[in-house]
């Protein structure tokens, strides 16, 4: 619920933990559905959970990361301790004994005795007072003026929020502990001056956070409902700002906290913290150096164990309370559900479990038209969700000659990408893997392949268009790079050879002054440009299969055609196409065959004129009715009602029977399976009694 | 790119003037009598207080005070230091460069630790190598520099005499000898700044690979190093390059305190002179240099974002 804020406030998170942890996110990709849809939550649900940071779900979210759970208690251990520790050590800390100086770990003296004979236990608990007291109050005074002015700057803006935010800027270009020494320097040395110098150091990133913050949240609809009713601002800012920014105060106190604790100890390790004799953790490490260095070195290690195990305590509570209280990234507390030696990086994993017999080819009679150049037979690809291993290909089998164009149709969500993209093995393992099926290509078995075998494959025989190329072209290196590599891992060229090729390329996908935009980086290229460099990179070697994912998306009419026709003179050639798409009407005038996926399965495959003519699954029908000009020649505008299931929601029987308006309780109860009659299949249980309408 | 720094400049004049003040309002820290305590306190004598409200104008309004610092400091001229006379700015000229040796040195121990690391954990998240690198880089992140310096002179300095215990030799006198000493307190000062990028590296690294155009390169034939180090690791640079001038900053901080263990005469221990001595001009001396130092580390991590990303060029 948290999500509402996080995803501008966690920029502002990250650079205050920045300054204090070192950490700052890149631009987040969600991997797993929750994540995702998580996002989207929509605001004024969310607002009276969030007003109480400290509810059931976040304990128990807490509760289940086992590091903080243990910092807590550590911590707790800590306060404790030093609050009772007149009652808890056999020593007064100051008390000397000559005699018995540099002693072991006795009965009396649980770690031993320092220079002077005293009880290092009790100055351990004792100075764990100074360190303890001084971080808190520190963290407690700078949070004190930084909330007040962080909110007032963030709620009202303009100039008095530029005028704070120059000074929490310049505080923060001061290194961080040079700004602690030279306070103290002024004010003289000492826990509580102390205290104060720290209290300034925090305060300027306290600032900044909080105001980040409250900016945020200042633009929810909650908030300006209030606004609207004429609720006095100091009222919004206590009962619906605040409680909104109080996570994130939380999260960054205990990491705050951490700093404190290694800011006081160095203060007091150069004299400048608490005043002997009251010990403090810094001091007792400055005087086991200046006295046991040569002769007693085992002394210097437990003062700074103890800050050093404090501090992990402190961070690790704050990470965990992030990962709780859904402030930020997801940290470390991200768990993802990837196995030990799993991991395979650019290669799907395939996974077919005792495979007895590669499954019987669909066509026994094979496809005696052309030679086949990929056959995909009983394909099954599996995601690994946090429900359980999701099947999201489905016994998919299709078959593409020489020179053959296939379309493969499918809604979103059908699987039609996730299909291309597991010929290829790139999808990521985990979470995909595949678990059934057979590819081969030209007739070697891809998915038995590791990766130097398959790279040979991927770029030079199989060139590959994705969807969204502006994510799909690297952001740093000039495009024209990027096409003239493709040549270069596959030929013996020089850097000048593969260079002219890409220009050459960049001609034929019809883009203008290909010299000019070789040096362009992606971001400086229109939407359609990049598309055609992307086509441009998957056609520069030549290959013998395309596989496009909705290679057209996206371009204007003239230069779609431009695509279109560039991919029928390269079929002259014998390159076969794979196009994915979701418009029917796109690839019309340029397939041979089309195979329809709904729901991770082929529901229907037919050679084009024919699947248009005479559809005879109910499925495609609808896509053909819905197809844009397939509604210019029935004069009519006609969607399937619904929409695809989602993954791991597939209905039992008939994927598609919920929204099939032919669907009988058969349907309903067994998958029906893939049927071959007269060249062309169908999955579906009424194909031969009803009579589906097509386009002319 | 001579734009970028020009605007940067512009933004980073201000703030410095922003500090300066703040710098020069220390004296108003000073309880009692200024001049009386920076003069030593109630020991002190009537000629000492009163060549110290002299030097410092003490008598003078705050802003007057003010700008004769200022005018000062536009001349180079921080002021003397009350006790023994020599100007501040000499002091701090001639210690500069130990402190900028040490600290790049720290640096590059910062990346040559960090840099491996991360990416060891982020190629491969959630394997054992991960794991391992995770828990060494919370610990890095934890352990004061003091201690490990601590440590490490106990251990390497003087149970096995492989450095010397304290001491320096300026890299203009002799290359070994500066190796010899720079190099204990460069890695007490540059581990947890290693730590910081290790982790930031790793969290950028695994995101960067599952990226469409990693997947991309995947598919244009690229091998794994090719695609680690060719596509992937120049934009998971970019956060790591910011944690690397966040942790610098870190850095100014602990060299004052590694160079007093170290004794190096460096510009953390003038300062903590001035600190234990109440030597005031030359508090905020070094104060200013180190924001200076500061900023200009803060210029060159965005030169590098217009290396790293092309985009941050024409903005």
């Amino acid at each position: 619920m948290r999500d509402l804020t996080a995803p501008r406030a966690g920029d502002d998170v990250a650079s205050v933990s920045e300054a204090l942890i070192g950490e700052v996110p890149v631009g987040e990709v969600p991997v797993d559905e929750g994540q995702a849809t998580a996002a989207f939550v929509q605001p004024g649900q969310g607002a009276d959970e969030e007003a109480s940071p400290a509810s059931a779900g976040t304990w128990r979210r807490l509760a289940r990361q086992r590091g903080a759970v243990v910092a807590a208690g550590w911590l707790l251990l800590l306060v404790l301790a030093a609050t009772l520790a007149p009652w808890v050590t056999l020593h007064a800390p100051a008390a000397q004994d000559l005699l018995h100086s540099f002693g072991g770990p006795s009965a009396s003296h649980w770690l031993g005795t320092d220079d002077l004979g005293r009880d290092v236990f009790s100055r351990l608990v004792y100075g764990a007072r100074s360190s303890l007291q001084v971080s808190f109050e520190s963290v407690a005074l700078a949070l004190v003026l930084a909330i007040p002015v962080g909110l007032f700057a963030g709620y009202r803006g303009g100039q008095v929020d530029n005028i704070v935010m120059r000074f929490v800027d310049g505080g923060m270009s001061v290194p961080p502990l040079v700004l602690a020494l030279a306070v103290v320097a002024a004010l003289g040395p000492g826990a509580n001056n102390a205290s104060l110098a720290l209290a300034i150091v925090f305060m300027p990133a306290f600032t900044r956070l909080i105001r980040g913050q409250t900016l945020a949240v200042k633009e929810e609809t909650f908030v300006e409902a209030s606004r609207s009713l004429g609720t006095p601002p100091v009222l919004i800012v206590a009962r619906r700002v605040f409680p909104n920014v109080v996570s994130t105060i939380i999260v960054q106190a205990s990491l705050t906290l951490g700093g404190a604790l290694l800011a006081e100890a160095a203060l007091s390790f150069v004299g400048l913290g608490a005043q002997p004799p009251s010990p403090s953790w810094g001091s007792m490490l400055q005087q086991a150096y200046s006295t046991g260095l040569f002769t007693h070195a085992w002394s210097l290690v437990v003062p700074g164990a103890a800050i050093a195990a404090g501090v992990l305590a402190f961070n690790t509570l704050g990470d965990g309370l992030a990962a709780a209280l859904g402030v930020g990234r997801p940290s470390n507390g991200r768990r993802r559900r990837w196995g030990k030696s799993r991991l395979s990086r650019g290669l799907t994993r395939v996974d077919r479990g005792p495979v007895t017999a590669p499954p019987a080819p669909r066509s026994p009679d094979g496809d005696t038209s052309r030679d086949t150049l990929l056959s995909v037979e009983g394909l099954r690809v599996v995601l690994d969700t946090s429900a359980g291993p999701v099947p999201a290909v489905e016994d998919v089998s299709l078959r593409i000659g020489e020179g053959e164009i296939v379309a493969l149709v499918g809604e979103s969500g059908s699987g039609k990408s996730l299909t291309s993209m597991a010929i290829m093995r790139l999808l990521a393992s985990p979470p995909a893997a595949v678990a059934a099926g057979q590819v081969t290509f030209a007739g070697q078995d891809l998915l038995s392949m590791d990766l130097g075998e398959l790279r040979r494959i991927r770029g030079r025989d199989i060139g590959m268009v994705f969807q969204d190329p502006m994510s799909s072209l690297n952001p740093s290196i000039r495009v024209g790079e990027q096409i003239a590599e493709a040549v270069r891992l596959h030929e013996r060229v020089a850097r000048r050879t593969a260079r002219e090729r890409a220009v050459q390329m960049l001609v034929e996908v019809g883009i203008a002054d290909p010299a000019a935009r070789m040096r362009c980086y992606p971001h400086e290229l229109s939407g359609g440009m990049r598309q055609r460099v992307m086509i441009a990179m998957a056609l520069v070697c030549g290959p013998r299969l395309l596989i496009a994912d909705e290679p057209t998306t996206g371009l204007d009419v003239t230069v779609q055609a431009q695509i279109l026709e560039l991919l029928r003179r390269l079929r002259r050639e014998r390159m076969a196409v794979l196009f994915v798409t979701h418009d029917l009407g796109v690839v019309a005038d340029l397939c041979d065959r089309v195979a329809v996926m709904y729901a991770g399965q082929i529901v229907e495959e037919a050679p084009i004129d024919d699947l248009f003519a005479r559809p005879r699954h109910p499925y495609t029908e609808g896509l053909l009715r819905a197809s844009r000009s397939a509604q210019d020649a029935i004069g009519e505008s006609a969607a399937i009602t619904g929409s695809v299931p989602a993954l791991g929601r597939r209905p039992a029987g008939c994927h598609f029977h919920p929204r099939c308006q032919y669907a009988i309780d058969l349907c309903r109860t067994v998958d029906p399976p893939l049927v071959r009659e007269s060249g062309r299949y169908e999955r579906c249980h009424r194909a031969a009694e009803l009579t589906l309408r097509g386009v002319a | 790119m001579i734009r970028l720094v020009l605007r940067r400049l512009l933004v980073l004049l201000p703030m410095l003037f922003v500090v300066s003040f703040g710098v020069f309002l220390l004296v108003a820290l000073v309880p009692g009598d200024p001049a009386v305590t920076l003069a030593g306190g109630a020991s002190a004598t009537p000629e000492t207080i009163a060549n110290v409200r002299a030097q410092l104008r003490l008598d003078d309004p705050l802003l007057a005070q003010y700008w004769h610092w200022l005018a000062g400091i536009a001349r180079l001229d921080l002021g003397r230091s009350l006790f023994s006379g020599i100007p501040v700015a000499h002091e701090i000229a001639a210690r500069l460069p130990v402190t900028l040796s040490l600290v790049i040195a720290a640096t590059l121990v910062a990346v040559v630790i960090g840099v491996p690391l991360g990416a060891v954990s982020g190629l491969r998240p959630g394997s054992t190598a991960d794991a391992s690198a995770r828990v060494t880089s919370s610990l890095g992140l934890a352990v004061p520099n003091f201690w490990l310096a601590v440590i490490l002179v106990s251990l390497l300095a003087v149970r096995f005499q492989v450095f010397p215990p304290t001491g320096f030799t300026p890299i203009s006198s002799s290359f070994t000898g500066w190796v010899q000493t720079v190099t204990l307190p460069a890695v007490a000062l540059g581990l947890a700044p290693a730590a910081g990028v290790a982790r930031q590296l790793r969290r950028s690294l695994a995101e960067v690979l599952e990226s469409h155009y990693v997947r991309t390169a995947w598919a244009k034939g690229a091998g794994t190093t090719r695609v680690v180090v060719r596509h992937a690791l120049k934009n998971a640079a970019i956060p790591a390059v910011t944690v690397l001038g966040v942790q610098i900053g870190f850095m100014l901080g602990g060299a004052v305190i590694i160079e007093q263990i170290f004794s190096i005469p460096g510009l953390g221990t003038y300062m903590l002179q001035g600190i234990t001595g109440h030597d005031l001009p030359v508090v905020q001396g070094v104060t200013l240099v180190f924001v200076v130092f500061q900023m200009a580390m803060s210029l060159l991590v965005d030169l590098s974002y217009g290396y790293l990303n092309p985009k941050v060029r024409v903005a």
